[in-house]
Formats: C-alpha cells, structure tokens, sequence
C-alpha cells in the first residue's frame, strides 16, 4: 500500500513538473493552474505513504531510500508552505523537479536495512532526523530561488530580456525567497547538529565520534553560517550571495549522499 | 437572413472623417430606433469609438439594409454618401463574425491587444440590449464575443508586454524590485521624457520622486508637480544612494555617471539593487556600469530593443490569437446554419430520401420477380407517402421560421431526426 502511494506521488509530481516547464517555455495559464494542483495532490499523496510507513515501522528513515523519500517530502513540504507567502507560483517550476529527482532516486535505491541499532529508536533520534530534514528541505528550497535568480538575473543584465524573462519572478521575491529559506533552514540544521550531538554523547560518549558525515555537516553548517551573516550584516545580496546558496547545497548533497563512502562512520547512510 | 457589419475604422477612413461620423453614446438610443425603420434591418446594434464607426445587424437584404443605412448615416451627419462610401466596408456571415471577434479582441485595434475596446463594445451592446434592438442572433453572436474577447486575453499575451519605451522601463523595474511601492526615483535633468516616465512609475506606485537639475528652479518646479523634492544637482551624487530608479535624461555633452562613481553608490547601498535608466544622447552614465552587480543599466537604444521584441512576441501572440478565433468563428457559423431552415428542410429531405432508396432496394432483393412496372408502382408509393408525412412539418416550419423564435422550431426538428451541423 505504502509503496503504491509513493509510486502514486512521485507520479503526480512527475507530471506537475511536466506541466511546470510547459508553463515556463509556453504561456499556458491552465498548465501552470494544474500543475499547482497535481503537486499539491502529489504532496497529500505522498504524506499518506509516509503516515503509513511510520505507522508500520515505528522508527525515522534507516537507509538511504527512505531519508531520500523523506526528504523530498520535506523539500515538497517547505516549498508548499513558503508557496502561500509568493503569488508567483512559477518557484515551482525548480523545485518540483527536485522533488521528482530525489523521490525517483529513492525509488531506485535498493530497500534493505541492514541491522538496526537499538538506540536508533529513542526521542533524540526523531529530533536529529527531523530537524535536520527540514533545514536541508530549506535549503534545497533556497538552492532552487537562487537558481530562479541568476537565470532572471542573466536576463535583466543581457539587456535584452527574452521570454524566460517575463515568465520568472522578480529578483526582489527571488532574493526574498532565499533569504527566507536560508534563515529557516539554518536554525533548523543548528538544532540538528545539536540533537545529532547529545544523541552521540548519550550513545557513544561523546559529542563527536569523527565520521565522515558529522565532518561534513560541520563543514557546511560553517558555511551556511558565514553566507547568512554576510547577508545580515555585511549586506550580501544578489548573485554572490544566490552562488553561494548554490555551493552550499552541494555541500548538503555532498554531505547526505557522498560522505559516508569516503568514511564510515556512526551513521548508517 | 444574414449577420452585416457595415462601418468605417482607423483602417479604411482619416481621422477627419471618422470625427464626423461619429455618435456619442447619448444619441444611441434614438439611432437604433431609427434603424429599427427599415423593415429589413430584424437586429442591430451600433459600435462608435474613436476609431470605428460600425453597425453590426442581422438583416434580410443586405442590399436593402446597406442602402438604408447609408443614406441614414448621410442624412444625419449631413454629409454627401459619396463623401464617406469609399471608406465603408460592408463584411457577410462569416466574416462579419470574425470581424466582431476581431474587435472585441482588440485584434483589430490600432495598437493591438488595448484593452478599452472590449468596455467600449460591451457598453454599446448594452445600449442596444436595453433597448431591445438586438434578438437571439446578435445577443448570442456578442455573448460568444465576450468568451472570444476574454478567452484571447488570457490564453494568448497579447496585452501583457509593454510596447512603449515608458513603459518598458516599468516592467524592467517590476522585474528588478517586484512592487514599486514605496520606491523612490530620482530624475536627473528636467526633459519631457523623463517627465513622462516619471509619471508613469508614479502611476504605478513608485512613493516619492527626487528631481535633481542644473536649472534649480526647473527642478523645484517639476517636483511640485509629483509631490516630489528638488536638489541642487551637485548634491546629486549623495542623493543616488537613497534612490532605487534613476532616470538620467541631461543634456550634457559628456557622462556624468562614471563605473566609479556607481560602484561607490551601490557599496553605500549596502548592495541594494539600483535601476538606472540612460535616456540622455549622448548618454549619460559610463555602459560599463551595467557591469557591476546589483547595478541594471538601460539606455535608450536597450529599452528600444525591449520594446522590439515585445512588438514581436505581441505578433506571435496575435497569431495564436487568430486561430483561437477561426475555431471560435466556425463553431458560431455551425449554431447559425442550424438555424437555417433552408439547409434543414434540404437535409431533411436528404434523410427521408436516402431512407426510402435504402428500403426500397431491400425490397427490390428479396423480390426478383417484381416486374419493372411493379418495382415503378412501389417506387411511386413510397414517394407519396414520404412526401405526404413531410408536408405539413415543412410547411409549418417556413411558415414559424419567419416568426420570431421560429429558430426553435428548426433545433426541434433538427434534433427529433438526428440532423446533425454540417
């Protein structure tokens, strides 16, 4: 059941992206409206199978396919929810397709769990996993605005806009966008490292057992910190700042797909 | 009975012409009565804007009804019918539909996809409603026009570039800042384009206007006008920081505006965007400008190309337009055949017959020995009888047809046998 539902999900985001970049390359109000409404039902979708696989399984996401589905969900998750603040729905067109790619690489991923650590169902474990979701979610979100903007912005320093140009936000809403994003992600991976950090010191005593994934969320937890204080107080805006975002989701990606095989650790993906 | 549009527009008439036949809303009422004279003219409705002067009917004789109208337009503007005539056009069916949906489009407009058009129709059509001069065919034909009308506004981009240099400049700001509220513009040098386009992004929100000029004076007198503040134009350079547009337009033989300067100006801005609009030749401000980020810089030439490709894309937009309209035009002239009674009674008749050759060669198969005089006998027979079935719905059909709603007579029937729209 669990499974059809994710099928079902990734099915309607697929064709909402599909409608999406029509929407982009042609000028298609109905395409836009129905693609709106298939990410949403996409989302509602997707909800369920996780509803049901927590139901069932009674623990957070323990390999690499379930974080994946789990954190298109959170992506889908914090996109819809900043979505109600901007009219223009077209930030859709970027981040859907995310979604697509993360909910499609996790399908492809085999399933199997290998052995299951019994600290792994403790409150600390919820809290670090979530936590940690959702700020990466965020800055997925920020990545693709920062996308949006240098594409628009492209368009404004060519001086000779073309039709891209009038289909895409302004940089002002996509610069908005990012900003939010990142200040709603970065507090959200602070809190994250630090359940991460109790959870190890309760497990394995101490804070930091030097695996390659807790080096490289420090790594980027740094960076993130450094971007968003430029912004705030050094006034960082526009391009540097949206090619930061952008560096600094590859870190993310890095981080949650690529650390682990360089260097095993605590974490199991 | 035929749908006419006879009038005159910015296509075929000057000006001077149009002026003098034109007729101001107020007088509507009793030119519609008027043409309610002629006995051939069943429905009208009267459309005069300043570009177009038009009569859209639904009539008996077209020739009969063009006369009349002619002669009436004539007599009440006091003008010679030979002075005007050359300049009308008188379009049929089909394409007095496409025409009407042209309009109502702002296809057929002098800049293509302005909006007043539709307003301007819809209310002349109320007129007309109002006063009961329409009926069923032309409420329909400028209902359909509506759906065409709106349908062509959001499913193509005709009206949605700017096509003026002004006002590409706003869509590059909205662009650049989102909401022009609360943003402030500083124009540097007093000319009448810069006027102009201050006036516009006040229009559009910007919240306050700084006017800087070598003549002090000109300068206070134009920021009275836009509620706005004068500078001395060597304060100039300290005042940029506080202004998100710039509109340059001096008359000074070289720049004003140096990449330094610029890069000063957005560094005590903290980075915050600035749009700079160069409508000064020779230009104003340093192009290599447009280098440093956060900084957008338009000359003239620039916000020329913008509107270039708009009109371009508009084009396009136009095209889609038209065939947007063909299908619309079809699928009306397909419910006006319908209520012909014409083509029904011949499609009818097409039916009854096809039915009774159909019947008769069964017959004639399964019977062989049926003599030639038998088989004509038969043959006669069934004529007869269809004949005499068909009779009297086909006479009561002309007869209602002439009526008014006889045109429900006509779907009735079209609908009891299965006729389908050719």
């Amino acid at each position: 059941m669990e499974l059809i539902l994710s099928y079902l999900a990734l099915l309607l985001y697929l064709s909402a992206s599909l409608g999406y970049m029509g929407s982009l390359t042609a000028r298609r109000g109905t395409l836009l409206r129905a693609a709106v409404v298939l990410a949403r039902s996409g989302f509602v979708v997707h909800t369920a199978a996780l509803s049901i696989y927590l139901y069932q399984q009674g623990r957070p996401p323990a390999n690499l396919a379930e974080w994946l589905s789990f954190y298109a969900w959170a992506t889908a998750a914090v996109y819809l929810l900043t979505d109600v603040r901007y009219e223009s729905k077209v930030i859709g067109s970027f981040v859907i397709p995310l979604v697509v790619i993360l909910l499609g690489t996790s399908a492809a991923l085999p399933k199997a769990i290998e052995g299951l650590s019994p600290p792994l169902r403790n409150v600390g474990v919820w809290a670090h996993v979530v936590l940690t979701l959702l700020g990466n979610a965020a800055f997925a979100l920020a990545c693709c605005g920062a996308l949006m903007y240098l594409l628009q912005e492209r368009q404004l320093k060519s001086r000779h806009p073309g039709g891209l140009f009038r289909r895409l936000p302004s940089l002002n809403l996509l610069d908005d966008l990012c900003h939010l994003a990142l200040s709603l992600g970065f507090p959200l991976l602070t809190l994250g490292l630090l359940s991460g950090a109790l959870l190890a010191y309760s497990t394995f005593g101490s804070f930091l057992t030097w695996d390659g994934k807790q080096i490289w969320s420090i790594v980027t937890w740094i960076f993130y910190a450094a971007l968003l204080h430029g912004r705030l107080a050094g006034g960082w805006r526009g391009r540097k700042a949206a090619i930061l975002s952008i560096i600094g989701f590859c870190g993310v990606v890095f981080t949650s797909l690529g650390a682990n095989l360089l260097i095993k650790g605590t974490h199991a993906f | 009975m035929d749908i006419i549009v006879l009038g005159l527009s910015h296509k075929t008439a000057p000006l001077e012409l149009r002026e003098k036949l034109h007729i101001p809303e107020s007088d509507l009422p009793e030119v519609l009565e008027r043409c309610g004279g002629c006995g051939e003219i069943l429905e009208r409705m009267m459309l005069s804007t300043c570009n177009r002067v038009e009569a859209y009917a639904v009539v008996d004789e077209v020739e009969v009804a063009r006369h009349f109208l002619v002669e009436f337009l004539a007599e009440r503007h006091k003008l010679e019918a030979a002075a005007f005539e050359p300049c009308l056009y008188l379009l049929k069916a089909e394409q007095a539909v496409r025409h009407i949906f042209r309009v109502a489009s702002s296809l057929d407009a002098m800049v293509v996809g302005e909006p007043q058009i539709l307003g301007q129709v819809k209310s002349a059509y109320g007129i007309a409603l109002e006063h009961e001069a329409t009926g069923v065919i032309l409420n329909n034909l400028m209902e359909t026009a509506f759906r065409v009308a709106k349908r062509v506004r959001t499913e193509t981009g005709i009206a949605t570039s700017a096509v003026s240099v002004s006002t590409a400049a706003i869509e590059l700001a909205k662009k650049i800042f989102g909401d022009l509220k609360g943003r402030a513009v500083m124009l540097i040098g007093a000319g009448k384009m810069s006027e102009l386009s201050a006036k516009h992004l006040l229009a559009d929100g910007v919240g306050s206007v700084i006017v800087a000029n070598r003549n002090f004076d000109r300068a206070v007198e134009m920021a009275e006008r836009f509620g706005g503040r004068a500078v001395r134009y060597e304060e100039a350079k300290a005042e940029m920081v506080k202004a998100d547009i710039i509109i340059s337009s001096t008359g000074a033989p070289h720049q004003i505006l140096s990449k330094a300067d610029l890069e000063e100006i957005i560094l005590q801005r903290r980075n915050r965007p600035i749009f700079l609009i160069d409508i000064a030749v020779p230009r104003d401000i340093d192009p290599k400008a447009n280098e440093i980020d956060n900084v957008y810089l338009y000359d003239l030439d620039d916000l020329q190309g913008v509107v270039q490709t708009n009109l371009r894309e508009r084009e396009r937009e136009a095209e889609r337009a038209e065939a947007l309209i063909d299908r619309e035009v079809r699928q009306f002239v397909g419910w006006l055949a319908t209520l012909k009674v014409v083509p029904t009674i011949v499609a009818m008749r097409k039916k009854v017959e096809s039915i009774r050759e159909e019947e008769l060669r069964r017959v004639f198969a399964k019977l062989p020995e049926l003599t030639p005089e038998e088989q004509e006998a038969i043959s006669t027979l069934a004529s007869s009888i269809v004949n005499k079935i068909l009779h009297d719905p086909m006479t009561e059909l002309k007869r209602q047809s002439a009526l008014k709603d006889g045109h429900l007579y006509v779907s009735v029937l079209r609908r009891l046998f299965a006729i389908r729209d050719e």
